[in-house]
């Protein structure tokens, strides 16, 4: 179920709230919460539920073995986890790779990456010995299958949910501002990502007429898709998580704003690139090795969360893609970059995350260096033609300078107090406006007249 | 005063939300006229649905219909969006080429379909339509197989003058006599222009006149004499406008006959006319619609004059709406199968051979567009 859904909107949201405010003990609360993100799981994977369950149910038992001292537990949760990942996601990929083609196919249980970093993380860092074992099999399948973050993340450490998955206090401040992020979200990924993403794929769908010019902006509007899309599913989950009780950690911080590609990956799916620095980066040695050994770490953190992504050759170039762009950064131009304006180094930063995605977006390697050759070798597009096949996206195109604005931390006004009746009023107003709109463009993604029935 | 409001917001929010499935649960619209089709309903529990995903799907389609004010949300949305395309459809179409918007095309002053040449997958379609009424025509000798084909605008396309070729598919696979095969010819623009709607796919009064005349001419049969044709201006948007706000509505007419006494019969029973062709003439219909003047859809439709004759069949859909009652005055029955309905409306599959037996028929009439003998025929027609 996604939360721009308007079964989750109208059904399941509403009815989950009204109950847990309803309940009446802080376990009770616990209980709807835990019911509730199983539903919303079992919603849009019935099949993947018992998967999602049994792999709680083992790590927890395993948690619970080896803090009595057992120590084929680590392996065998770990081994779980990691292969239940492997099997589900990458075992065509893999397959691929040694010339084999599977008969069957395999389903993939959504949200298996997230759930599968979430529940490692528990694991390295309870033999780390930073965190205890949950001793509640509920609570330890709450943090796993909260539904705010069970699809998208942000990837919880346990060590930070524990605290919460039992008694939360809810302020009346807390659940405003969940509803007004939950709100922003919406905004961002129903009235911005979908519509620059109609944008981009009727550039990428017509290649006929599409050329330098043409590619530049559909790389442009699906770098605003992806942010808008990911970082407004992430203000969802947190805006939900405050309805909840909860603090989730924030995913994105203005990335596009970056100065560097190492600032842009400080700001960009933070909950990931942390989990990548702590439980492989730095247990690989880190920056504290020989230069050789440096650029095998980086090159191996940069595959594997390009890896992480998909299972596909294109997401792991998008990852050495990077890999090699921070290299660059780190052993060529090092501290030089801060001699370099920062509207220059803003541009190119943002020139670059721009071709990073074309390498994320399209898996065809054909289709791949065709479009790259065109964004930089000049062809003309014949904007005519390309205009002419769907008219339909000059609204669409209208939400390009605004996606744009949003993008930058110029456009966070700061949030001024609600000190006067009409300010109280106004501010209220237009939160309610959102979601009648949000809704709007919701609904009427759903026009569908049946041509050629029943008249 | 800060947090009434607050609480106010938040009460206005949680009772927008629950009013869709408030109304889902109690009392559901059961149709969505904007859209021209019956509100999505909310489906059956069951725990294979369930594990199929399929009842999670009817219950967001039940639910989107069931959004309050969703109907004026739609059509603002659509105002919006063909607002901002409209000057540039202008523009472009200054230049005399189609000018898309979503699935159809500005071409002149014409909403169409520019979907030519076609996929191989509707040419093969066609051959395929043309194998099944040849098998069905051998195993029913005594009877006669008509096929008659309206190619439409997707038959052609306008801008670079290419045909379709979609009837020589149909024709290459048929094995029915030359003289048992016709078409509706649309060989350029202005034919198209002058047979269709400018704002539907349908045929119009002259397209189905023609259509009508050339028919019999197949069948052997004399067409009534045209008593006259009555023409509304500027009443009519086809389903082509539907979502397109902003678009002039077209002149809708209709050609006058002298029909003689029939009864008329649908699955729910006898009917007293098919359509309202009559009160459109009288100009007393209000809402003007292809299906309200000429008839709405249905399984099995028939027409009995009870004067002794032949019996004939009509295999089609809506775009025979128009003509079957005209057509029906030179049988003794006529019996009209729409096959994408028929099952639902009757209970069984439309088995032919014994409905051929049954209902004594001795002619047999397909006639469709590309929908009919390129979908629906080889899709229904051949189980």
């Amino acid at each position: 179920m996604s939360f721009s859904s308007l079964s989750f909107l109208f059904a399941f949201l509403p009815l989950t709230l009204i109950l847990y405010y309803l309940s009446p003990a802080p376990r009770w609360r616990s209980g709807v919460l835990l019911i509730a993100s199983l539903l919303f799981y079992a919603w849009g994977a019935p099949k993947a539920l018992p998967l999602l369950v049994g792999t709680a149910l083992l790590v927890w038992l395993c948690g619970l073995g080896m803090e009595k001292g057992l120590r084929f537990c680590y392996p065998l949760a770990v081994a779980f986890v990691l292969g239940s990942l492997l099997l589900f996601k990458y075992l065509g990929f893999f397959a691929g790779i040694f010339g084999a083609r599977l008969s069957f196919t395999l389903l993939l249980p959504a949200g298996i990456s997230f759930t599968t970093f979430q529940l490692l993380a528990y694991l390295f860092d309870l033999r780390r010995g930073d965190i205890r074992a949950e001793r509640s099999f509920l609570r330890f399948l709450l943090f796993v299958a909260f539904f705010p973050q069970l699809l998208q993340g942000p990837i919880l450490r346990y060590g930070e949910t524990a605290p919460m998955l039992g008694a939360r206090v809810v302020t009346w401040d807390g659940a405003v501002y969940g509803m007004r992020r939950f709100l922003r979200g919406l905004a961002k990924k129903v009235l911005i990502a979908d519509q620059v993403a109609a944008l981009a794929a009727s550039i990428y769908g017509s290649s006929r007429y599409v050329g330098t010019g043409a590619l530049w902006l559909a790389a442009l509007c699906y770098t605003l898709q992806i942010y808008f899309d990911f970082s407004g599913y992430s203000d969802m989950a947190i805006g939900l998580g405050k309805f909840f009780g909860f603090s989730l950690p924030e995913n994105f911080n203005y990335p596009y704003a970056a100065l560097s590609i190492t600032d842009f990956w400080r700001r960009w799916h933070i909950t990931l690139s942390l989990w990548f620095r702590d439980y492989v980066y730095i247990p690989l040695g880190g920056n504290r090795v020989n230069r050789g050994r440096f650029v095998l770490n980086i090159l191996t953190v940069w595959a594997l969360t390009g890896l992480w992504h998909g299972a596909s050759w294109n997401f792991v170039l998008w990852g050495l893609y990077y890999g090699i762009l921070l290299l660059i950064e780190k052993l060529v131009i090092g501290k030089r970059i801060e001699g370099v304006p920062v509207v220059l180094r803003r541009l190119v930063t943002f020139a670059l995350v721009n071709v990073g995605w074309v390498l994320f977006h399209i898996t065809d390697p054909e289709n791949l260096l065709r479009t790259l050759r065109n964004m930089f070798v000049l062809a003309p597009t014949d904007w005519r033609a390309l205009l002419a096949l769907d008219t339909s996206v000059c609204s669409k195109a209208l939400v390009l300078p605004f996606a744009l604005l949003f993008c930058f931390p110029a456009s966070k006004k700061r949030a001024k107090k609600e000190d006067s009746v009409l300010r109280c009023l106004l501010v209220n107003a237009g939160y309610a406006a959102l979601l009648v709109v949000c809704v709007l463009f919701i609904i009427s993604s759903s026009f569908t007249p049946f041509i050629y029935f029943n008249f | 005063m800060k947090k009434t409001v607050q609480v106010l917001t938040a009460i206005f929010c949680l009772l927008f939300l629950l009013a869709g499935l408030g109304r889902m649960l109690l009392s559901p619209d059961t149709e969505i006229a904007y859209e021209n089709r019956p509100a999505n309903r909310l489906p059956a529990f069951s725990a294979s649905a369930f594990l199929r995903g399929e009842f999670q799907d009817g219950f967001e389609d039940a639910l989107a219909d069931q959004i309050p004010m969703a109907i004026r949300m739609k059509k603002l949305y659509n105002i919006f969006d063909t607002g901002a395309a409209l000057p540039v459809i202008r523009a472009l179409g200054r230049d005399g080429g189609y000018v898309g918007f979503r699935d159809i095309c500005f071409y002149h002053d014409m909403l169409v379909v520019r979907s030519c040449p076609l996929p191989e997958r509707e040419s093969a379609a066609m051959r395929e339509s043309g194998r099944l009424i040849s098998d069905r025509a051998e195993a029913s000798p005594e009877t006669e197989f008509y096929v008659y084909y309206i190619e439409t605008d997707r038959d052609r396309n306008f801008e670079t003058e290419t045909p379709g070729l979609l009837y020589d598919c149909l024709t290459e696979s048929l094995r029915l006599p030359a003289d048992h095969v016709s078409r509706l010819r649309v060989d350029s623009f202005e034919d198209y222009r002058r047979l269709f709607f400018k704002t539907d796919h349908h045929w119009n009064a002259e397209g189905s006149r023609q259509g009508y005349a050339e028919i019999c001419r197949l069948l052997g049969v004399e067409p009534l004499p045209l008593a006259g044709r009555y023409s509304v201006p500027a009443c009519y948007l086809g389903t082509r406008a539907a979502g397109v706000e902003g678009v002039p509505a077209e002149d809708f007419a209709v050609n006058l006959y002298d029909f003689p006494d029939m009864t008329i019969t649908i699955p729910a029973g006898q009917i007293p006319d098919y359509g309202m062709q009559a009160l459109f003439a009288a100009g007393e219909l209000e809402n003007v619609s292809y299906g309200s003047v000429f008839g709405v859809d249905c399984g099995e439709l028939v027409f009995d004059t009870g004067k002794p004759g032949k019996n004939l069949l009509v295999m089609g859909d809506s775009y025979d709406n128009a003509i079957v009652k005209p057509l029906a005055a030179s049988f003794a029955k006529t019996y009209c199968v729409d096959l994408r309905s028929y099952e639902g409306e009757i209970g069984r599959p439309f088995d032919m051979e014994s409905y051929l037996r049954d209902k004594e028929i001795d002619a047999v009439l397909f006639v469709g567009a590309i929908d009919y003998f390129g979908g629906t025929l080889p899709r229904e027609g051949g189980r």
